[in-house]
C-alpha cells in the first residue's frame, strides 16, 4: 500500500519572548527558542490507524498542525496525499478532516444541524450528496436527537461526537484527531473510541490520533508513534509496544470498607484474569479498576532500555 | 464562481437570523436612539427658535439619525479579529476551503444589516413623529439609505483592518478608541462639519471619515447626483485602500499565524 503521509526531518522551532519587564525589554526584547518538533521522520499508509502519543508538551499537536496545513515548519519536508500541506491548504482541505479536542468547529449559538449545513456549503458539497452523507454519519454517531440543540447546550461527550461528524462531512480520506477524548469521563471516552474506530474501519479512513492517554491508542489504533521533547522515540505496532512496555498493569481494588488496595502486576508472569480472581477471593471487593502505566513511565522505560 | 460565494451568502443568512435572537441588545439600541433623537430634537428646536431658523431641527435630526445608524450598527469586528489572531482561533479555520477574513466579515455584515435596518426603520418613524417633514424628497429615501448602508459596510471594513493589526500590536484598544474618536470629530458624526471652521473641514477632507460619514450623510439635506457621484468615488477610493492593506496584512498573517497557533 502507498504512503499517504510522509514526514522527513520535520522541525518546528518557536521563538518565545522572555518574561522580562522594564525599559530595556521594551526597546530590545529577548527571545528564547524552543524546539517543539525536532527532526522527526515517519510515514503512514492508507487506511492505517496511527496513535501519536506522548506527554504534555511533547510536540504531538504541533506535528499534527503542520500535517493538517495549519502551521509552517521551520525545516524539513512533509507530504500528505502527495501535497505539501502548508503550501496547498485549499486543495488539501478537501481530503483531510481535523478534530481538535480543545477547540470547536461548530458555531457556538447555532443548532448543530445549522452548523452542519454551513460546513456543507463551506466544502461546496452537492445538496443531495451532503444530505445522504449527513444522514449516514448521524446514524453512525447516534446524534439524531442532538441536531436541533445549540452547540452551547451539549455536554462535552455529545459535542465531541458532533465535532467528529462535522469533520467527516466532506468524506475526507485522512482524519487528524488531536486529543479527542480530553476532559471526557470514562463512559464518554469509550463511546468516542468505539465510534472513531467503527467509522475508520467502515470507510477505510486513515487516522492520526494524538493523545496522552494510552487507552486511546490501544482501543482505536493499530500502530503507535511515541514522541517526547520533540523527538520520535518509538514507532511500531501496538502489539510490539504491548509486548515490550505495556505488560505492566495496575489493579486498584476498593473494598466494602472503603479501603483502597493498589497492586502492580506483570501480565507476562500472571494473566490479568488470574490476578483479579486472586484479589476478589482475598477481599470483599466493591469496585475494581485496571490501568495501564502512565505515559511518563512508558517513556522512562523506553529510554532505560535504549 | 457563484458557487464559491454561496458559502459566504449562507454565513450572512445565518448571522442575519442570529442577530434577531439578541432581543435585549436590539431593544437597547432602539431605546438609546430614541433618547438621542428626543434630546437633540429639543436642543435644535431651541436653537431654531433663538436663531429664527424654522425647521432646522428636521435637517439635523435626520442627519443625526443616519450618522447614528452607521455608528451604532457597526459590530465590534476589530475585537473579533484581534481575539481570533491572539488566541490562535484563526489557525483552526485556515485549513478549511474558506477565506477566514471574508467569513468573519460576512458574519459581521449579517449582524450589522439587522441593526442598521432596525435603527433606520424605527429612527425614521421617531424622527418623523418629532420633526415632521424630512429635508429630502421621499423618492430619494431608498437611495440615501442604501448609500448609508454601504458606508456602514465600509466602516466595518475599516475596523476589520484595525483588528488585523493584532498581528503586530499586543493591544488594539488604544488604536480603535483613537479611530472611533477621530471618526466622531472628522466625520461630523454628531454635528455636520458645516458648523466647524473651514481649516478644520480642510483637514477632515484628508481622512476616510469625511466621506464615510459626513459626505454620505450630507445627502440627507443636500441631495444631488453630483454629490452622490462624489460619495461613490471617494468611498470607492477608501475601499480600495482598505482592501489593499487587508490583503497585505492577511498574507502576512497566514504565514505568521504559527506563532500564536502552536
Amino acid at each position: 500500500m502507498t504512503d499517504i503521509i510522509k514526514v522527513e526531518q520535520l522541525c518546528k522551532k518557536f521563538k518565545i519572548k522572555k518574561d522580562s519587564s522594564g525599559l530595556k525589554s521594551f526597546f530590545k526584547p529577548e527571545y528564547k527558542t524552543v524546539n517543539a518538533v525536532d527532526k522527526i521522520s515517519f510515514s503512514i499508509k492508507k487506511g492505517e490507524r496511527v496513535a501519536f502519543i506522548g506527554p504534555n508538551g511533547a510536540g504531538k499537536s504541533t506535528t499534527i498542525k503542520m500535517l493538517s496545513s495549519i502551521l509552517y515548519p521551520t525545516s524539513g519536508h512533509a507530504e500528505v496525499f502527495g501535497l505539501i500541506p502548508w503550501e496547498n491548504r485549499r486543495t488539501l482541505s478537501k481530503h483531510i478532516g481535523t478534530v481538535f479536542g480543545q477547540r470547536s468547529q461548530l458555531w457556538y449559538n447555532l443548532p448543530v444541524q445549522d452548523s452542519f449545513n454551513l460546513l456543507g456549503k463551506i466544502y461546496d458539497l452537492d445538496e443531495i450528496k451532503f444530505k445522504r452523507r449527513l444522514s449516514k454519519l448521524v446514524k453512525l454517531f447516534e446524534i439524531r436527537d442532538l441536531l436541533s440543540h445549540p452547540t452551547c447546550s451539549l455536554s462535552l461527550g455529545q459535542r465531541m461526537r458532533c465535532e467528529i461528524v462535522a469533520s467527516l462531512i466532506h468524506n475526507p480520506e485522512i482524519l487528524f484527531l488531536d486529543e479527542p477524548t480530553i476532559g471526557l469521563d470514562v463512559t464518554a471516552k469509550e463511546i468516542i473510541r468505539t465510534l472513531i474506530k467503527k467509522q475508520a474501519l467502515e470507510e477505510e479512513t486513515t487516522l492520526l490520533l494524538t493523545s496522552h492517554d494510552t487507552d486511546d491508542m490501544e482501543k482505536v489504533c493499530d500502530r503507535v508513534i511515541i514522541i517526547n521533547k520533540g523527538k520520535l522515540i518509538f514507532n511500531d505496532s501496538i502489539q510490539a509496544l504491548k509486548d515490550s512496555y505495556l505488560s505492566k498493569k495496575y489493579i486498584e481494588v476498593t473494598t466494602e470498607d472503603g479501603e483502597k488496595i493498589r497492586q502492580e502486576i506483570n501480565t507476562h508472569q500472571i494473566p490479568i484474569k488470574k490476578a483479579i480472581d486472586d484479589l476478589v477471593k482475598r477481599y470483599h471487593v466493591s469496585d475494581i479498576t485496571v490501568e495501564n502505566p502512565p505515559m511518563e513511565e512508558i517513556i522512562k522505560e523506553i529510554y532505560k532500555r535504549d | 464562481m457563484i458557487k464559491a460565494w454561496n458559502k459566504y451568502f449562507a454565513l450572512y443568512k445565518i448571522s442575519f437570523k442570529q442577530a434577531w435572537y439578541n432581543k435585549a441588545n436590539l431593544s437597547g439600541l432602539l431605546f438609546f436612539l430614541f433618547i438621542l433623537i428626543f434630546i437633540y430634537n429639543r436642543l435644535w428646536e431651541v436653537i431654531g427658535i433663538q436663531t429664527g431658523e424654522q425647521g432646522i431641527n428636521s435637517t439635523f435630526i435626520w442627519y443625526l439619525l443616519f450618522a447614528e445608524a452607521i455608528i451604532l450598527s457597526s459590530p465590534k469586528i476589530e475585537r473579533t479579529f484581534f481575539d481570533d489572531i491572539r488566541s490562535g482561533t484563526m489557525a483552526y479555520y485556515i485549513n478549511k476551503p474558506i477565506s477566514f477574513f471574508l467569513m468573519r466579515y460576512t458574519e459581521a455584515l449579517g449582524n450589522m444589516s439587522v441593526c442598521f435596518c432596525l435603527l433606520v426603520g424605527f429612527g425614521s418613524l421617531a424622527t418623523l413623529f418629532f420633526t415632521g417633514q424630512p429635508p429630502f424628497k421621499i423618492e430619494h429615501f431608498p437611495l440615501i439609505t442604501l448609500m448609508c448602508f454601504l458606508s456602514a459596510c465600509l466602516n466595518t471594513l475599516l475596523f476589520a483592518a484595525i483588528g488585523l493589526c493584532g498581528l503586530w500590536l499586543h493591544s488594539i484598544r488604544t488604536l480603535s478608541m483613537a479611530i472611533e474618536r477621530l471618526a466622531f470629530i472628522f466625520g461630523g458624526a454628531i454635528f455636520p462639519l458645516t458648523i466647524y471652521p473651514q481649516w478644520f473641514v480642510d483637514i477632515a477632507k484628508w481622512t476616510p471619515f469625511y466621506s464615510i460619514y459626513y459626505q454620505t450623510i450630507k445627502l440627507v439635506y443636500d441631495f444631488s447626483w453630483t454629490n452622490l457621484g462624489e460619495v461613490i468615488l471617494l468611498n470607492g477610493f477608501w475601499s480600495l485602500l482598505f482592501i489593499s492593506f487587508i490583503t497585505y496584512a492577511y498574507s502576512k498573517l497566514n504565514k505568521k499565524v504559527n506563532v500564536y497557533g502552536g
